[in-house]
């Protein structure tokens, strides 16, 4: 009987084993990925209205070294210590083209930003369910602000540029002329201004995120550079531009939300990060780097200015040997010793640190390299580089000054009180004298200035004011003056070796990506890059 | 009275009539091997129904009432049937059945079911080599130089590490190359990631189908064709290999056991500097600083002598083990076979190893007359240990292996009281932390890395003959893979030494179920028409969760990766979770004419959730002739040609490996600081791709099976062409879009190719058999578009792929000689990576002559891994008790990047060399091959063609011989003995200078280098 | 009463057949008439008849031990068997011969009526023929006779086979399995039958003439010998011819005694075969020993 048992059992166990295994639950095909959010499922919270923003910031991080790459180091002002066959030393030199890992790398953050920015704006326009109102119109207000903060910058770098508004566009692109984008960066900026809060409405906890006043401030700036470089402008339109931008800087200024910093030094003191002065700032902390693996701040300013630390090898970016801004400064303005060092007190061997280029090792200078001193972390100079967290500045309150008395100057063709006062302001700040005061103060600019003279006085302070702060490459191509400047500067002149006097018209843009032109051939290149069918140069009245 | 006589006489004859009851005994042997022949059937042919069959021994009794002389009719599977008249019941009926070794009646394994070799129309190889399977520890380097068109190439020489097999050479760029393995009819792909539990440090190169055990294997076959793989549809584009196991025989119970013991040695060593030569070195290259920290000065240099040989300390002579037990055996009505198997495996590398416990149940069950269960489950537990990668900065060097070659030998491996020494003078970058360095023979003993894998495999099936001729059959499998990968590095090792310490586990746990319905209907109409109609339905689905933990900087470091939370900086923990379904529909048509003209036609639907929306269903239809032609008029009676077969077949396969999930736009996190707290943030991390579907190959085969002598001699020719389109290309896409780069079916590769295999018995008498085979292939590989969007692909500075050339053409430099004293150096290009041209420095062809050497228009193809052709032969010599087998492998004309020795002859301050620098360019000894000694490091982004080795090579893959012998135990039953000494990888001919020109990568740069192997082992069945 | 007697009849019979076909193993200890220890001796029909002579002569010189011819299966002390080399103990007495035969006047005597087969022709008749270097015809005639042959281990097939470089697996046609002798039988009942047997099978020993219901096939032999192998020849002439002349299509096998129980009655005994027993291997159609 026994072995019938058995065998009934495993007959038994065996169809059950069978019909079983073909009873699994059938999956349909339509699998949706577990791990990563889809397409759907997204925002559906507060909280995740600001993380889809959060993302369009976030990828302004990598761009730090681009910035200034690409606007402080092609200038007179500035030299690479790097490898002159990597992109960072070939800008430097002026010997860039469509292949330049930086120009490449730039073109491809914009695109990736303004895609978020444009996804973010399309969520929350259908204001999703679980996403508040007043949240969700500030969050759109800030990817416009942002939308507008990077095509900005394509515009003024490349001149036409693709202007995308939707989340799926972007496929054939054609290259917008500069009116339709500065159009969209206005309409983008006004609309922003309208949605944000004022900075001291904002919680402690969006500290950093675009602000009302930051809106207005941009504006300012965009409208002076608009008709400034825009050619199809007709003057009444320049006219009215420059009348706005004036009035937009006022505005920013009569909402107190902002006063200048007395200690010029605190708008780079980690201690006081995004100061009364400071408008609009890239948070840089410790372990805000995206690479993956990578625990620092990743604000290159700090490692390019300083990545040979203690010692006299170059850094991958320093000053021109040639000094000519450190040494233009008059006496008693703080902002040099903020601005430049050649000597640095060292807390580990307690003594201080010369910076000089000494070929032979005999001890004298024969000429001296000193840092850009911005962008050293003085609390801890030994990890500066390393740590990289330091807070970009974008806009201060003293560019909104200078911006009101420029586009004065402009619109009336001479500046009036109210222009030589909003100077005033940034000129006595520097030499730590009554800001606010009636009386005329011993450094203020003197009086009876006709356009010509006020407006060379705004171009010597923006240098004094804003080095290294990755606006003087715009400002020589506004201003048109880009070739005589850099090709008359003590750089280009004495020390050939660093390439500045080739510098030509075609530098007046820079290259559409190569790979991209023959991705999408409507893309049309610059004058003067290979590949453009452009023969004469076409930056008419530009120097 | 009468009726007396009558009872009388009835007594009397009672013996010889016995109610006319005949007994008839008899015995049935095989003619050539005498074996008994158990479960022949005999009947009587004049009675029906009155059948027996023989018995465990061969014997059977018979009784009929039938007078003699009657006919018997005996019948066996595989033999041809013979008729025996019976004459005599007192006289036992010998008689000897002959196997049709015919090759033609014999049946073969193919998709889904067995089919006539006669009747294949597709190109299926048979690997059935009965000594080599039970000796190799791992079945899949059996296949090595057995196949033609099969390049069966080991991943690394790690034990228990994943083979690399090319069917037909590979097809695609960015998906699986790997074939389809069945395994009892569960479809399993040979990827290590089902083991790969993301612990990048652990190592992930663990091979799944190593817990098969060989000696459980009864046949494998390999369908290279499209007729023969069509029917897995989108599985089947890189070919399909079908793996059966032993399923027990009837009769009975047949006990095996096998053990074997082998000594594997590193197969060779790479010649670098001793100390001394290396000082020498050392002052050439340092700078003033370097020598002032070193403290070197040619003095010190001259009391060095050899140093230390740290290759010497890196490679053991290591043993292997394996025990082997089976018992198999069955009535007429179930069989089973249950075996056992332990392998513990040492690595030629210390601290590396493998050990296998496994276990198979194979079982099956005749319910009433025609129905068939069946049960075939395996179960194992694996560990592979030692195998372990760099973390974070590794100065330039890709692992322990180079960082034991190229450590100074000036450096001690021990202190001077015994313990490892953790002071390098010479090292410097990334692997320098206070005072601090790595030591790659201590981090093999003080690493902790090991790989887990429990493997599961239970599928059972149901077959059902509802009426004669239609065969119902359901199957189920499941195969549950659970993974630990755990490692630890104390805050000594390399792995820990950034982060005092490093501990991390993974585990993953990945199960694929599968279901499969068919329905079988075979009919024959008279001798003129013969059908088979095959339909099915299978579903399959894959889930795999994984989770891994890790943390870094450890107080104490004694309790390992066993206290995760004692290390106080904590990483993210990472998890993710995937599911992939596969829905098929299957159709079969074989149709045979006059048993001469042979057609197969197959179609296949297949949904799966890896592609897009509105592509997940894709068909796969396949056409397959075949011609008898010995069997037409001209050649009937022909005698000395058995067979000759012309084989024709077109059609479509696809390829679904292309991972999971790659078509759908999905939202990854990263962060913002807003008011100095790390904010989550979300984007779109990959543009959707709704057209997204698998790669299809499309090819076409031409060939014939010609069979002579009686099946002493075998050719087979095979002619291929194969186009694989919609290849999955990741291609730039205007960066408008907010994205770089889609992947999407844009590209084309081709595979051209000749196959031909010869097999012969040149010797076959009682006492000696001598069979050969050989075989070649040709293929030839070439991408012929990549789209539009680009005109080339660059991979990672080494490798191209530009339409008309091959997957796998190496890009670079050519190199020019030495610059000489005598040359102008005005006149010698300058290479970019090196701008200032000094006397003794390496020239390189400047290709456009603007007088620099840069990598956009200078690099030019400098050959390509794919072989010119690939061989091999092998032999089996049987005499009386004695057999020896060779297998021979090898490929000729393919190319390898030896990034190894570029390394080793690019010298720097901190690193050992070569010892062909020992004749470098000096201005007294002005070598034109190796250039001047000159520090530099970033050596590897630069290509060039002194390192693009020749790596043909003809390897004796496997020699061995043994001696059978059946010694007589207890009544009658006879004890096999099988004594045999075999070696892996004797003799190698190669004029590559690396470890191992068998490689299946692109670049060889610290791989574990092959061994080789000598093994004794006795086989015992009863 | 009628079926009673009947029944027992019946289940007496049966029992009987039960118990002699499975007969118990080991030897057949069969007890002799007065009981003297019995030694039995297996041998094929066509050995049998010498068999006897030598038991009834040497019965004569020893009376003290009897010899029987085993009837079954079964191990016996003696076998008579042919030339085997796997058997290591055989004791060589005599040679046989083998010729091919048809049932007399049958269809198929009559199709190969006059023909003189040599080695090749009857290897393409008897054999599958897969002979790859000879360009052979397909030999109507051939193709429509059946072979037969024997299957048991005593039987001449496998010498027949070997003769002409062939297995026995490789016959064509059919197999019987039973002694040689029935051979004649299968012939008889199919008229397109073919065979082939030792000669004391297909010889009348006593008229020394061929067995009347068979026939030869022709043979391609020497022309002097040509009608010893014709059916008229007697047996002696055919064993002289054989003796004195070596013909390659007559397969010609040693024949001998293999010795399972040794034991000084059966060593006596085989010495008598050596010495006196040879005598009578011409008259019983069994050649000499060369």
């Amino acid at each position: 009987m026994k072995k019938n048992q058995i065998y009934h059992t495993a007959q038994s166990l065996l169809a059950g084993v069978v019909l079983g295994l073909s009873l699994t639950s059938c999956e349909s095909l339509d699998q949706g990925n577990l791990s990563e959010l889809a397409e759907s499922n997204l925002p559906q919270s507060d909280a995740d209205a600001k993380a889809l923003v959060n993302a369009v910031y976030a990828s302004d991080i990598e761009l730090a070294t681009t910035y200034m790459y690409l606007i402080d180091l092609t200038t007179e002002t500035t030299v690479s210590g790097e490898n002159p066959n990597g992109g960072g030393g070939m800008l430097g030199l002026l010997s860039w083209d469509g292949t330049n890992s930086y120009v490449v790398s730039l073109w491809r953050a914009v695109y990736a930003s303004l895609a978020r920015a444009n996804d973010t704006i399309e969520k929350l326009q259908t204001n999703p369910a679980g996403v508040s109102p007043e949240i969700a119109s500030q969050v759109i207000g800030e990817a416009k602000f942002l939308r507008a903060y990077y095509l900005n910058y394509a515009v003024q770098l490349w001149g036409p540029v693709p202007v995308i508004t939707s989340s799926n566009g972007g496929t054939n692109a054609v290259r917008n002329s500069e009116t339709e984008v500065y159009q969209q960066i206005v309409a983008d900026l006004e609309d922003a201004a309208a949605r944000l809060p004022e900075r001291s409405k904002q919680s402690q906890g969006d500290i950093g995120r675009a602000s009302r006043g930051a809106a207005l401030a941009a504006l300012a700036k965009v409208y002076l550079t608009w008709a400034q470089v825009d050619d199809e402008l007709t003057d009444a339109q320049r006219k009215e531009y420059f009348g706005k931008s004036a009035q937009y800087a006022q505005q920013v200024i009569d909402s107190n939300e902002y006063s200048l910093e007395e200690n010029f030094y605190d708008n780079w003191n980690n201690q006081n990060r995004n100061g009364k002065e400071s408008i609009f700032a890239i948070q840089f902390y410790l372990g805000s780097s995206t690479r993956d693996g990578d625990a620092s701040g990743n604000n290159h300013l700090c490692h390019c200015s300083f990545s040979t630390s203690f010692s006299v090898s170059l850094p991958h970016i320093a000053p021109g040997p040639d000094n000519t801004v450190e040494n233009s400064y008059l006496p008693g303005d703080q902002r040099k010793e903020v601005s430049f060092a050649d000597s640095l007190w060292r807390p580990s061997t307690q003594n201080y640190f010369h910076f000089y280029f000494d070929a032979d090792g005999d001890g004298i200078r024969e000429s001296g390299f000193s840092r850009y001193n911005k962008y050293i972390d003085h609390d801890r100079v030994e990890t500066s580089a390393a740590d990289r967290a330091m807070n970009r500045q974008v806009i201060r309150l003293a560019e909104v000054y200078l911006v009101l008395a420029e586009a004065i100057n402009e619109r009336d063709g001479q500046p009036n009180q109210q222009a030589y006062d909003a100077f005033n302001k940034v000129r006595r700040r520097a030499f730590r004298e009554d800001i606010f005061s009636a009386a005329a103060q011993s450094h203020d600019l003197e009086a009876g200035l006709d356009y010509d003279g006020f407006k060379s006085a705004i171009i010597q302070e923006r240098s004094w004011e804003f080095v290294l702060e990755q606006k003087h490459l715009l400002d020589l191509k506004r201003w048109k003056i880009l070739v005589k400047t850099i090709k008359n500067s003590a750089l280009a002149k004495n020390f050939p070796e660093y390439n500045k006097q080739t510098i030509d018209f075609k530098h007046y843009r820079f290259p559409i990506p190569q790979a991209q032109r023959v991705v999408n051939p409507n893309l049309w290149q610059n004058y003067g890059y290979d590949g453009s069918d452009i023969a004469t140069n076409p930056y008419v009245g530009r120097e | 009275m009468g009726k007396r006589l009558l009872v009388a006489t009835l007594v009397a004859i009672g013996p010889l009539v016995a109610f006319a009851q005949n007994l008839i005994t008899g015995h049935i042997t095989d003619v050539r091997t005498g074996e008994p022949l158990i479960g022949a059937s005999v009947i009587v042919k004049t009675d029906k129904g009155r059948g027996v069959v023989t018995d465990v021994d061969g014997n059977f009794k018979l009784e009929t009432k039938v007078e003699a002389p009657l006919t018997l009719k005996v019948e066996y599977v595989g033999y041809r049937a013979l008729d025996v008249d019976v004459y005599d019941f007192d006289e036992p009926v010998e008689i000897a059945l002959i196997d049709n070794s015919n090759r033609l009646d014999e049946v073969v394994v193919v998709g889904y079911g067995v089919q006539k070799r006669k009747q294949l129309t597709g190109a299926v190889t048979t690997v059935k080599n009965d000594e080599l399977l039970n000796t190799s520890t791992s079945f899949d380097n059996i296949l090595g130089g057995a196949v033609a068109g099969l390049d069966a190439t080991a991943s690394s020489g790690q034990p228990g590490a994943a083979i690399n097999i090319r069917i037909r050479g590979g097809n695609s760029i960015n998906a699986g190359n790997e074939p389809l393995y069945v395994i009892d009819g569960v479809l399993l792909y040979n990827s290590s990631s089902a083991t790969n539990a993301g612990n990048s440090v652990a190592g992930t190169n663990f091979n799944p189908l190593a817990s098969i055990n060989p000696s459980d294997i009864e046949s494998i076959e390999v369908l290279k064709d499209v007729s023969a793989s069509a029917i897995y549809g989108s599985r089947g584009a890189n070919g399909v290999i079908i793996v059966t196991t032993k399923s027990g025989k009837h009769g009975r119970v047949k006990v095996d056991y096998g053990y074997s013991i082998g000594v594997s040695s590193v197969r060779k060593r790479l010649d670098v500097l001793n100390a001394e030569q290396w000082g020498e070195l050392y002052l050439e290259l340092a700078t003033d600083a370097q020598k002032k920290a070193s403290g070197v000065t040619p003095e010190l240099v001259k009391t060095w002598g050899n140093g230390t040989d740290w290759q010497d300390a890196l490679f053991r002579t290591a043993t292997t083990q394996q025990h082997q037990v089976s018992v198999s055996g069955g009535s007429d009505h179930e069989r089973f076979h249950i075996s056992g198997n332990y392998t513990n495996q040492d690595g030629v590398i210390r601290g590396t190893g493998f050990t296998r416990l496994g276990a198979r149940l194979n079982y099956e069950r005749d319910i009433l007359k025609n129905i068939t269960v069946g049960l075939k489950s395996s179960f194992s537990k694996s560990t592979q240990t030692g195998s372990q990668s760099f973390r974070g900065q590794s100065n330039g060097v890709s692992g322990l292996l180079e960082l034991a070659l190229r450590t100074s030998p000036a450096v001690p491996i021990y202190t001077t009281d015994g313990t490892y020494n953790y002071a390098n003078p010479f090292e410097a970058g990334d692997f320098v932390r206070n005072g601090l360095t790595p030591n790659a023979i201590a981090d093999l003993s003080e690493v902790d890395a090991q790989t887990r894998v429990d493997n599961t495999l239970v599928s059972a099936f149901a077959q059902w003959e509802i009426i004669k001729g239609l065969k119902l059959r359901t199957q189920g499998s499941v195969n549950i893979l659970n993974t630990r990968q755990n490692v630890f590095g104390p805050a000594t090792s390399q792995i820990g030494f950034n982060s005092d310490g490093y501990g991390a586990v993974g585990s993953k746990r990945w199960e694929s179920d599968q279901v499969e319905v068919t329905l079988t209907w075979n009919k024959k109409i008279g001798h003129v028409h013969e059908f088979e109609v095959l339909g099915g339905y299978t579903y399959q689905q894959e889930k795999s969760e994984r989770l891994l933990g890790s943390t870094a900087d450890y107080a104490n470091d004694n309790l390992g990766y066993q206290s995760l939370q004692s290390g106080s900086q904590l990483i993210a923990t990472e998890t993710d979770f995937v599911t992939s379904v596969l829905y098929s529909g299957i159709g079969r048509i074989n149709y045979s004419l006059l048993d001469r003209y042979h057609l197969t036609a197959t179609l296949r639907a297949d949904g799966s959730s890896r592609f897009a929306k509105n592509k997940k269903w894709g068909w796969f239809p396949s056409l397959g002739f075949a011609w008898n032609v010995n069997e037409e008029q001209f050649l009937k009676h022909t005698k000395w040609i058995e067979d000759l077969k012309l084989r024709a077949s077109i059609g479509t396969v696809g390829n679904q490996e292309i991972g999971d999930y790659t078509f759908l736009s999905t939202y990854a996190a990263t962060h913002y600081f807003l008011g100095g707290i790390k904010n989550i943030a979300y984007y779109r991390s990959a543009l959707g791709n709704d057209d997204l579907k698998w790669e299809t190959t499309t090819s076409y085969d031409l060939g014939f099976d010609f069979n002579i002598l009686k099946g002493k001699l075998g050719f087979v020719f095979d002619v291929y062409h194969k186009k694989t389109s919609d290849l999955l290309l990741d291609i730039p896409v205007e960066q408008t879009t907010g994205f770089s780069r889609q992947l999407t079916n844009v590209g084309n590769v081709t595979n051209d190719g000749v196959e031909f295999a010869v097999n012969a018995t040149l010797w076959q008498a009682k006492d000696l058999t001598w069979q050969v085979s050989a075989n070649i292939a040709h293929n030839h590989n070439e991408v012929t578009s990549i789209g539009t969007g680009q005109s080339e692909i660059i991979n990672g500075n080494q490798t191209i792929i530009r339409p008309g050339e091959a997957l796998g053409t190496y890009y670079g430099w050519q190199f020019d000689g030495i610059v000489q004293t005598s040359e102008d150096l005005k006149s010698v290009p300058s290479p970019s990576n090196k701008p200032v041209v000094e006397y003794g420095d390496v020239k390189y062809v400047d290709q456009n002559g603007d007088g620099v050497v840069d990598q956009e228009n200078d690099r030019v193809v400098l050959g390509s891994a794919q072989p010119d052709f690939t061989y091999g032969f092998a032999t089996q010599l049987r005499y009386k008790n004695w057999n020896l087998s060779l297998n021979f492998q090898g490929s000729y004309g393919n190319k390898l990047y030896n990034q190894m020795e570029q390394a080793l002859e690019s010298p720097n301050a901190s690193y050992n060399a070569s010892t062909k620098l020992l004749n470098r360019w000096t201005a007294e000894n002005p070598s034109t091959t190796i250039p001047r000694a000159v520090a530099q490091n970033n050596y590897s982004a630069y290509l060039d063609s002194r390192f693009i080795e020749d790596a043909s090579y003809l390897r004796l893959k496997n020699i061995q011989i043994g001696y059978n012998f059946q010694p007589q135990v207890g009544n009658n039953q006879k004890l096999g003995i099988y004594l045999y000494a075999s070696a892996q990888n004797l003799l190698t001919i190669t004029s590559y200078s690396g470890f191992d020109p068998e490689y299946s990568g692109y670049v060889d740069r610290g791989t574990y280098p092959a061994s080789r192997t000598f093994t004794f082992g006795v086989k015992l069945s009863y | 009463m009628k079926k009673l007697v009947l029944t027992i009849a019946v289940l007496f019979s049966i029992s009987n057949v039960w118990a002699e076909g499975n007969g118990v193993n080991g030897v057949n200890e069969v007890k002799g008439t007065n009981n003297t220890t019995v030694r039995t001796i297996k041998a094929p029909r066509f050995a049998r008849p010498l068999v006897e002579k030598w038991i009834k002569e040497y019965a004569k010189t020893q009376p003290g031990v009897e010899f029987q011819i085993a009837k079954g299966q079964g191990n016996t002390d003696l076998n008579v068997v042919l030339e085997d080399k796997s058997f290591s103990q055989i004791v060589y007495f005599g040679e046989t011969a083998v010729l091919p035969i048809t049932a007399r006047s049958s269809e198929a005597a009559r199709l190969l009526e006059g023909k003189h087969l040599n080695n090749k022709k009857l290897k393409q008749l008897y054999f599958l023929n897969e002979d790859f270097d000879e360009e052979v015809k397909k030999n109507k005639v051939f193709e429509s006779i059946t072979v037969y042959s024997g299957s048991n281990a005593t039987s001449v097939a496998s010498s027949f086979a070997h003769n002409f470089g062939e297995e026995s697996s490789s016959f064509r046609g059919k197999r019987i399995s039973g002694d040689d002798l029935f051979l004649n039988a299968a012939l008889q009942k199919d008229p397109l039958g073919v065979s082939f047997n030792a000669l004391p099978n297909i010889f009348d020993l006593e008229s020394r003439h061929l067995k009347s219901d068979i026939s030869l096939v022709g043979l391609d032999v020497k022309k002097d010998v040509a009608d010893s192998f014709s059916d008229n020849g007697t047996l002696d002439e055919l064993l002289a011819a054989l003796e004195n002349g070596k013909e390659s299509e007559v397969p010609i096998e040693k024949v001998g005694i293999s010795v399972n129980t040794t034991d000084d009655e059966v060593n006596k005994f085989l010495e008598w075969v050596l010495a006196q027993g040879t005598k009578y291997n011409h008259e019983y159609g069994l050649l000499n020993l060369k």
